[in-house]
């Protein structure tokens, strides 16, 4: 099993200028994150219709260079944000060899449509909103409660509210419409950070959850807990259905039987000790135990 | 009695030649985050600063317990200072008094 540590930030957007991704990320590591996403959005609705079956989403950028330097400080994983207006995305992402190669899949809906498609049948791992549109799309209680029981996270990133104060009021928005529509399960907090000033610690983050509608143990969840349990959907997502072949290593050994005797009387002992209802129990081993006896005696005379 | 609420924060800008760092430009610049998140209720946190070091851009002070969680998500999203990008970090809260000094640098702190 892949192995991944505390804490989590799952949206570092992809920057082409080395400089600032290392100074990010070497925030991040100061800061105390272990596991990260380096994310790169592809916008579906303004790709113009392709023939069925071609490759339209694009290959994972090159990281290797930062995953060497940060070889034991920080997992980086790689994450794909596919913005989109209808369910069309749905049989081009069926048949993208490009997109296994991500780690994450978040899905970014525009529409009321492509919300509902997100929460009932996208083939992702995170929904996440768009901070200049995001308040005029809420979830209701239905589709909610359905990607909870598919295993969908909902997601929520603070960096757009430490630069603009419209953007923190949408996200206190839609955070609340979480809080009353789900009783916010399933979210987790990411930074979306484009530079190291727009990320904070863990423990931070974690007490945001007080202005985001959510409790003291969800919000500590939403740095931890909860991205290992996504980060684990989602490497079953990627990897399918896998057969597991469990063999013995050293010889089998059986458990002698007079020992067992012992162990059945030892444990008749202690039941004794117990409320009611023990003598019966007792009594229905021995009636057992007598027509075990008989049993016995009777495929002796058999033989005989 | 009133309880207190202790915090340990340490500072963190862009470019710190272009701030003039002062307590009181600290203070400022906490309250008047919490009066935007929070309204006139944030606005009124009476927040007292113990100990204060421009050289290490560090900072303990205290809120009313109540005001404690209002507090920490403020200072977490504070983005600027002074129109310059910094980071404002919680390193320590706790109930009973703070301290940063070590061993012989105490000629660097401002005790207010």
């Amino acid at each position: 099993m892949e192995e991944t540590q505390a804490f989590y930030d799952f949206c570092i957007p992809h920057n082409k200028d080395d400089k600032i991704m290392r100074a990010t990320l070497a925030e991040l590591v100061d800061l105390g994150y272990k596991t990260i996403a380096i994310d790169q959005t592809f916008d579906h609705s303004k790709k113009e219709a392709a023939k069925r079956g071609t490759e339209i989403f694009p290959e994972p950028q090159s990281i290797q260079h930062l995953r060497k330097e940060f070889d034991s400080k920080l997992k980086i994983l790689q994450r794909i944000t596919i913005v989109y207006l209808d369910v069309n995305v749905a049989h081009a992402m069926s048949v993208s060899m490009n997109l296994r190669k991500f780690n994450l899949i978040a899905g970014q809906p525009k529409t009321d449509a492509a919300l509902t498609h997100c929460c009932t049948s996208f083939n992702g791992d995170i929904i996440t909103f768009d901070s200049l549109a995001g308040s005029r799309l809420l979830v209701n209680r239905k589709a909610y409660q359905i990607a909870i029981r598919r295993g969908i996270f909902f997601e929520l990133k603070y960096s757009p509210a430490i630069t603009d104060s419209n953007y923190r009021k949408d996200m206190i928005k839609v955070a609340q419409n979480y809080c009353t529509k789900g009783k916010s399960k399933n979210i987790i907090f990411s930074s979306g950070a484009a530079n190291e000033f727009q990320v904070r610690s863990p423990c931070d983050v974690a007490n945001l959850a007080f202005i985001f509608g959510l409790s003291e143990d969800q919000g500590k969840n939403a740095v931890n807990r909860f991205c290992r349990q996504l980060f684990l959907r989602a490497e079953s997502r990627r990897l399918g259905k896998t057969i597991m072949f469990v063999k013995g290593n050293g010889p089998i050994v059986f458990s002698d039987s007079s020992s067992d005797d012992n162990e059945s009387a030892a444990e008749d002992d202690e039941m004794d000790s117990m409320e009611t209802g023990d003598a019966e129990i007792e009594d229905l081993q021995n009636e057992e135990e007598s027509e075990n006896s008989q049993d016995r005696d009777r495929k002796r005379i058999k033989l005989a | 009695m009133i309880r207190h609420r202790y915090f340990d924060v340490q500072l963190k800008f862009r470019d710190l030649d272009s701030v003039v760092l002062t307590p009181v430009f600290f203070r400022g610049c906490v309250q008047n985050s919490l009066e935007r998140f929070f309204g006139q209720i944030g606005g009124d946190t009476t927040l007292e600063i113990i100990k204060f070091s421009a050289e290490q851009q560090r900072v303990v002070f205290r809120v009313p317990e109540e005001f404690y969680e209002r507090t920490r998500a403020s200072i977490t999203l504070i983005g600027q200072y002074q129109e310059v990008p910094c980071h404002f970090r919680v390193l320590k809260t706790s109930k009973t008094p703070l301290d940063f000094i070590k061993e012989g640098e105490n000629e660097n702190c401002e005790e207010i």
